[in-house]
């Protein structure tokens, strides 16, 4: 398990801070939940197929943060196959993600630190609201 | 040997189309009165357009600040004329007289008005052109490439904004004869720099990218995107009246490239300034200033009768705070799943209040923060869930469209 300092040193991805860069990361294949995104193993998710698109070292932003705000990024520790879906209306899934034996992912943001994915292949959903459904149904 | 007509793109001018668009975009974000030198390239680009009109030139071009004060002036101004014409008649005769004289004069006016032979002349003829010399399955690939990609990001997001908004204010303006005028007149004019979606930046991508030979054409063209640079501007026989560019600008992205992807949005100030007048706008609506500058009090936004509006001063003055201020009711509360030591509480929303999300009643999921701020404490906010929810941990999975066993799996958070 990494601590908050090295990930940063070998992703780029800067966190604000205030947050505890000695802090380990744990590595889980469960369900994690980062700010509004949401990591969900394949088999609560229903995914049959796997990720095919590999994560470049910059990484692979997942879902963009609004007014300007910070993204929600996927890096690697070996490969890893991430892809994005097109944003749809009504649609909460933005990614589909496979982690293969051997390798780690990381979903990282400056304001919420860094998520740490075993191997496994899982979808990346997005919150939702009702004042969102309301206002979808509205147009 | 010139090029008449394109039936397909090369590699290197699809690869072209995203760029283009993006200096379209940066032109119709660009904020900051025009420097002399910009306004003399400005003039240049209107005078021309004239000359493709077929119109005198009038020789007096009137600066206005803002695109309201030019969508008051130039119809006052065109009445003004009008009535000076036609010797003051209409001060003075009595009332059936003085409805038949406005309306001469309004008439006249709105005759005055050479903003629809300018457009033809120099817009419409331009996107007529193109049309025919592109290829249909070509002009879809760059319409969805670089107009739309620009509507969404310029046109959408700003013009048509600003467009509604004005349009509400000449609603009020005062004076009965003058505001007929006015609101037949007002919108005379021609868009400035953030209409450049539809037809301009689109048959820019095959003047500028690609060698279609359209002759005077691409003369007509590049004349409207200079008179283009500035704001809305309303050519009139006797005068030209242009407004400048606004002072600031602030924009969100809200979707991808294309229609749709920004709207107008500031938390601080302003969304959209000029020197004599601002627009607020949350998330895309239009709000009144003191809704983003001070906040609404709880009193004021149950006082408020519209909706939308309501649902943004909330949003300003945060649920956490809400919440406490309109004494809402607590439906439960449970431990936050894979957020230790944190609490998630369902709320009643306020009678009051129903309806202010469509048809489907809601209640408020208040939720505190996995991770601190810098000064320690923790962010709290409000998410609208279905009414019918009565468990706070069914709330947050739902939010996810996840089940409450699932999301009570929850490993960890941050």
């Amino acid at each position: 398990m990494r601590a908050l300092a090295e990930l940063i040193d070998r992703h780029g991805v800067d966190v604000l801070d205030h947050l505890d860069r000695e802090a380990t990361v744990p590595v889980l294949a469960g369900l994690q939940r980062q700010g509004d995104v949401i990591v969900v193993p394949a088999k609560t998710a229903r995914i049959a197929t796997a990720a095919v698109i590999p994560v470049p070292a910059a990484g692979t932003p997942v879902v963009r943060g609004e007014s300007g705000g910070n993204t929600h990024a996927i890096v690697a520790d070996g490969p890893v196959f991430c892809d994005v879906v097109t944003a749809r209306a009504g649609e909460l899934r933005v990614a589909v993600l496979t982690v293969p034996e051997e390798s780690t992912a990381y979903l990282a943001h400056p304001e919420h630190g860094y998520v740490g994915i075993a191997p496994g292949t899982y979808e990346i959903r997005r919150q939702r609201e009702q004042a969102d459904v309301a206002r979808l149904v509205a147009d | 040997m010139t090029t008449k007509r394109i039936t397909a793109l090369t590699p290197e001018q699809h690869a072209r189309m995203a760029p283009y668009a993006q200096q379209w975009i940066t032109r119709g974000w660009k904020t900051g009165p025009l420097t002399e030198d910009e306004w003399a390239a400005w003039e240049q680009g209107a005078r021309e357009c004239y000359r493709f009109a077929g119109i005198d030139w009038p020789g007096v071009v009137v600066h206005v600040p803002s695109p309201l004060v030019g969508s008051l002036a130039a119809p006052i101004a065109a009445y003004r004329i009008a009535v000076a014409r036609k010797g003051g008649a209409v001060r003075g005769a009595v009332r059936g007289a003085v409805d038949e004289a406005v309306r001469g004069a309004v008439r006249e006016a709105v005759g005055g008005a050479v903003d629809g032979a300018v457009r033809g002349a120099v817009g419409e003829a331009v996107g007529e052109a193109v049309d025919e010399a592109v290829d249909g399955a070509v002009g879809e690939a760059v319409d969805e490439a670089v107009d739309e990609a620009v509507d969404g990001a310029v046109d959408e997001a700003v013009d048509e904004a600003v467009d509604e908004a004005v349009d509400e204010a000449v609603d009020e303006a005062v004076d009965e004869a003058v505001g007929e005028v006015i609101s037949r007149l007002w919108y005379y004019r021609l868009g400035g720099q953030h209409s450049a979606g539809w037809w301009q930046s689109y048959a820019g991508f095959f003047r500028d990218e690609t060698d279609l030979d359209l002759g005077e054409t691409w003369d007509r063209s590049r004349a409207y995107d200079a008179a283009s640079t500035a704001g809305w501007w309303w050519p009139h026989r006797d005068y030209v009246m242009v407004a400048d560019r606004p002072l600031s600008l602030s924009l969100e992205q809200v979707g991808p490239t294309g229609w749709g992807s920004h709207r107008l949005h500031c938390e601080t100030g302003p969304a959209i300034s000029w020197a004599t007048d601002s627009l607020y706008f949350w998330h895309g609506t239009q709000v009144p200033a003191d809704l983003v500058e001070g906040g609404w009090s709880v009193e004021r936004i149950f006082a408020c009768d519209n909706q939308e509006i309501r649902r943004c001063a909330i949003e300003r003055l945060g649920w956490d705070q809400f919440i406490g201020d309109a004494h809402m009711r607590a439906v439960g509360a449970v431990a936050d799943p894979g957020n230790p030591g944190q609490t998630i509480t369902l709320y009643e929303l306020p009678e009051q209040l129903a309806g202010m999300y469509g048809d489907e009643p809601v209640r408020v999921l208040l939720c505190t923060n996995a991770t601190v701020e810098r000064d320690g404490t923790r962010h709290r906010f409000g998410l609208t869930v279905p009414a019918q929810i009565s468990d706070p941990v069914a709330a947050a999975a739902w939010t996810f469209s996840l089940s409450p066993t699932q999301y009570r799996a929850l490993a960890r958070a941050c």
